[in-house]
């Protein structure tokens, strides 16, 4: 095997270790926030580094793989920011309520107090 | 034609993508990708891309190459502190949702920086509202949390900052 091949096979490897605990995470975090960090950053990286991978397995199709993992970069962030603004936006019984402080709430808030 | 330089970013932009879909260099499947290119890019008027000429100051490709790196770094950070966390016996979590001020104008600045937040470890933007971005932290930063969280956003704010103007 050459040099290229056994780089592709750790890439490969480390991209599916990180991919498992992002899968791992959306399982064992306590609610949604959280189990979206899990599935937002976990997969970005684990999917660069399985494109990658590839990329070392089949050095012609790296085009098309740098262009998929730009996508990935691009839309992966925009999909977790579109679920957490819904539940945020969504109904009160529904939200997490472990939340610390929620700077988002209270300014919604004055807001509306504001409109009135 | 005042935006013509944006149209003729678009052009190479989706040029560069027809390349690396079809892989052929050939005289018809190029002629066919610069046929569609420009129907795309005088239908938008060139409003997928801004003008990215801007770009070809060597401080401003020095700044953006400086921008990736940090981003890249951060990102491999934040993969790691998921992973400590993930694979911890009882997860570690105080979580909380923090404002903070961005300070940029350029609004696809903005969006680049919510994104980057986003991939970094243990902060997701939650809502982007005009200048204000609302970040939720897996466990609040000891201290006072709004001066670390405006400090996060300023650290990227200021890296992008050198790019885009």
């Amino acid at each position: 095997m050459s040099a290229l091949g056994i780089i592709g096979h750790v890439l490969l490897g480390a991209g599916g270790f990180i991919l498992f605990v992002s899968g791992l995470g959306i399982l064992r975090m306590p609610d949604v926030y959280n189990r979206m960090h899990a599935g937002t950053k976990a997969t970005t990286l684990g999917s660069i580094l399985f494109m990658l991978g590839i990329g070392c397995l089949e050095p012609v199709w790296l085009p098309k793989l740098i262009l998929i993992i730009i996508l990935v970069i691009l839309t992966n962030p925009i999909a977790a920011h579109a679920l957490a603004r819904a539940v945020h936006s969504g109904p009160k019984d529904e939200k997490p309520d472990n939340l610390e402080r929620d700077d988002l709430q209270e300014e919604r808030a004055e807001g509306e107090d504001l409109d009135e | 034609m005042k935006n013509i330089g944006s149209m003729l970013s678009t052009i190479v932009a989706l040029m560069v993508i027809w390349v690396c879909l079809t892989l052929n260099f050939s005289i018809s499947e190029l002629g066919l990708g610069i046929v569609f290119s420009v129907l795309i890019a005088v239908s938008t008027r060139g409003g997928f891309t801004s003008n990215l000429f801007r770009l070809l100051k060597p401080a401003r490709l020095a700044a953006l190459l400086v921008y990736i790196f940090f981003f890249l770094s951060q990102m491999v950070k934040a993969n790691i502190d998921v992973l400590f966390r993930v694979l911890r016996p009882v997860v570690p979590v105080r979580p909380g949702i923090v404002g903070a001020d961005i300070g940029l104008r350029n609004l696809r600045g903005r969006i680049i920086i919510a994104n980057s937040i986003t991939l970094t470890p243990g902060t997701l933007t939650v809502d982007l509202i005009d200048d204000r971005i609302y970040v939720h932290w897996i466990s609040l930063p000891d201290g006072d949390a709004t001066a670390e969280t405006q400090k996060l956003v300023d650290g990227f704010a200021k890296r992008l900052e050198k790019v885009l103007d």
